[in-house]
């Protein structure tokens, strides 16, 4: 199972972020959600938006054009995490930058919730920059929607657990698991949006899921610039998913 | 009526809109930037619930004990030819009636009430709390309870608890312990009693009052309406609807129900979205109250005190406190939002009737049906003899759902005599 990890961008601190990516690098991370930070991560719980208020004076292109370089230089796969309220006034522009930074592409969380109905022009608009979209779908999205931007994807979809990050709603992993299948098919799943501790990777892992995405999770580590727990908890969840 | 094996006719699976919608529906909000307010209904809601709500199986089996009592309330309810309606509007087509008046305490609520009662139970709670408009909820509740062993407390709209005493006697017989809202029970309640000592309450301020007495005490929380899990529970009535006319080799052609927040007509018309056939779909609601009309598409408090989550909705604003018209179950700023999406976007029509139409309707239904339907299902009366009226040689088969019966609002008629 492969491991995602999702990192704000300019969260806590640049330099920290640095540490944190080296940590991921080295035990073993196969890609990186990278969160451009947003004044309205409406789709994000309590902690992750909380990253995105800090982020929003630290951010740097140079800094990330950084970053995606070195993480692409160990073999590990960045995408841009973009929530288009931040970015629709100026979209051909802002995927213009972007297309030169090395994303292997790009995770609209709000893409099918609040730009429904102009999805096919931002579908254009990714392929004319020659970003690859990698569909944002939740247990809230229709079957047929689902299927719709799923046949415009390329090889992986994020599948959120939660309509929403940090929020702690009961919900059955197995069922989930079987409900995405359904829909998506033989295509790569990576489930996120709401894992919260070990035991549900291992679940995840035993249920033949394709990979995983962790991201409130880090918080912890990051807001305590704790590199040595972020990395004991990296080797957890290789065992637990391995 | 009916005369066949009603097991034929009760479903064994509930089913939830939400994976055949066309758009994605936007998922609740809180207000400020923590999710407390969702996070707060971990704390009142049973966790099945929970899970119903936010996880959406096209299809919920629906546990055997809750089907056992559904039969126990008068489940399935009938479906019955009002052809001396037909022959009052002159009517070419086929009025049929899904009468959920039929239940033991007589409207749909029952249908959401039983199963939120029953997942409350198993996950060990003694005691519901709830809000109430005209009253059918409460009874519903508080019969619920009842039959799953808990005690239950019902907030119930003033000017409804005014109006209509029979009905706090009824919830008081089946077990249930009533309350006048706004109150003195809770701060939001007392809050708006220092400002305005004569408010006539509404049930946005209802739900605000059991939420808080739910957190306080630490006691589940029933909503009867708006939510998804209540909408597929009340899903019951149109996957009944369609086996009773696969039976009767009838198909429907038109559907028209009322539309307070939204349970009994999304529950209703649903499970027909995705027949063959493009039916007509009319949701009708009050003029007092003119939400689809006047109301803005966006997202909006649930309850008036804004203590649960936003929803994108048609709303006229939670803070709205509509007029005192008898169909107390329509006094609701907003609407489900799965409803308030295909309205939207066309898929279903809506119509607004105001008081005097719809007492006038019931007097003509009572006299051609002999049923005497609650003020709200009036709405939908009103709407389908406006349809019969314009549309006399349409030969369309009508569906018409009432919600519920009206024996407790016969003083609806004393305004204007009979």
């Amino acid at each position: 199972m492969k491991l995602t990890l999702y990192f704000t961008l300019g969260y806590p601190d640049n330099e920290v972020l640095d540490e944190f990516l080296e940590v991921a690098s080295e035990n073993g991370v196969e890609r990186v959600e990278l969160g451009f930070p947003s004044a309205d991560p409406r789709y994000d719980g309590p902690m992750i938006k909380r990253t995105h208020e800090v982020a929003m004076g630290n951010y740097a292109d140079q800094a990330t054009k950084n970053i995606v370089k070195r993480l692409n230089s160990c073999g590990i796969k960045a995408y841009a995490l973009v929530y288009l309220n931040s970015v629709m006034k100026s979209l051909d522009s802002f995927l213009e930058k972007i297309s030169s930074f090395g994303f292997d592409g790009i995770i609209l969380p709000d893409l099918l919730i609040d730009y429904f109905s102009g999805m096919n022009q931002i579908l254009s608009a990714l392929k004319e920059q020659g970003i690859n979209i990698i569909p944002f779908v939740t247990p809230s999205t229709p079957d047929a929607v689902a299927r719709y931007v799923i046949s415009e994807a390329g090889k992986w979809i994020y599948y959120g657990l939660l309509p929403s990050t940090g929020i702690t709603v009961p919900y059955s992993l197995k069922e989930l698991y079987g409900r995405a299948r359904e829909i998506i098919g033989s295509k790569e799943i990576c489930f996120g949006f709401g894992l919260r501790n070990i035991p549900q990777i291992r679940e995840l892992n035993e249920l033949g899921a394709d990979s995983i995405a962790i991201g409130s999770k880090l918080l912890e580590f990051l807001e305590q610039r704790n590199t040595g727990g972020f990395k004991a908890f990296l080797e957890e969840v290789n065992v637990a998913r391995n | 009526m009916l005369r066949i094996d009603q097991d034929e006719i009760l479903p064994d699976k509930w089913y939830n809109v939400i994976s055949d919608l066309p758009e994605p529906l936007s998922p609740p909000i809180s207000d400020s930037n923590d999710s407390s307010s969702i996070e707060l209904l971990n704390r009142i809601i049973p966790a099945e619930i929970l899970k119903q709500e936010f996880t959406f199986n096209r299809y919920e089996k629906i546990p055997d004990r809750v089907r056992e009592l559904y039969r126990i309330v008068g489940r399935p309810t009938p479906l019955i030819r009002a052809g001396k309606l037909e022959e009052e509007l002159r009517y070419k087509g086929k009025i049929l009636l899904k009468y959920e008046g039929g239940t033991v305490t007589g409207s749909h609520k029952i249908n959401t009430a039983i199963p939120q009662a029953y997942y409350a139970s198993l996950e060990g709670s003694r005691s519901v709390v709830t809000e109430t408009g005209a009253g059918q909820w409460g009874t519903a509740v508080a019969l619920a309870a009842s039959l799953n062993h808990m005690k239950s407390r019902i907030f119930m709209v003033k000017v409804s608890y005014d109006q209509k005493p029979l009905r706090k006697t009824v919830m008081e017989l089946y077990g249930g312990n009533v309350v006048s809202s706004p109150s003195q029970e809770t701060e939001f309640g007392l809050g708006l009693l220092a400002k305005d000592p004569k408010s006539p309450g509404s049930l946005g301020i209802a739900i605000s009052e059991a939420v808080e007495y739910a957190l306080k005490n630490d006691l589940k929380y029933m909503l009867g309406s708006v939510m998804n899990s209540v909408l597929a529970h009340q899903s019951i009535i149109g996957l009944e609807t369609r086996k009773q006319l696969e039976i009767e080799g009838e198909e429907a052609e038109v559907l028209i129900g009322c539309v307070g927040g939204g349970s009994n007509f999304g529950g209703f018309v649903f499970p027909f979205l995705k027949s063959s056939k493009d039916i007509e779909m009319i949701a009708s609601t009050a003029s007092e109250i003119p939400k689809f009309s006047k109301g803005e598409y966006g997202y909006d408090f649930l309850d008036s005190a804004g203590i649960l989550p936003k929803l994108k909705m048609y709303s006229l604003g939670a803070g709205f406190i509509p007029p005192g018209i008898y169909s107390g179950g329509l006094r609701y700023h907003g609407a489900a939002p799965s409803l308030s999406m295909l309205i939207r976007n066309g898929r279903i029509q809506s119509d607004e009737v105001g008081e005097p139409e719809v007492i006038n309707a019931l007097k003509v239904f009572a006299r051609t049906t002999g049923i005497i339907a609650a003020p709200e299902s009036g709405h939908a009366i009103a709407t389908a003899m406006r349809y019969a009226r314009k549309n006399p040689a349409a030969k369309k088969t009508m569906v018409l759902n009432v919600s519920g019966q009206g024996n407790f609002d016969l003083s609806i008629f004393n305004k204007v005599g009979l």
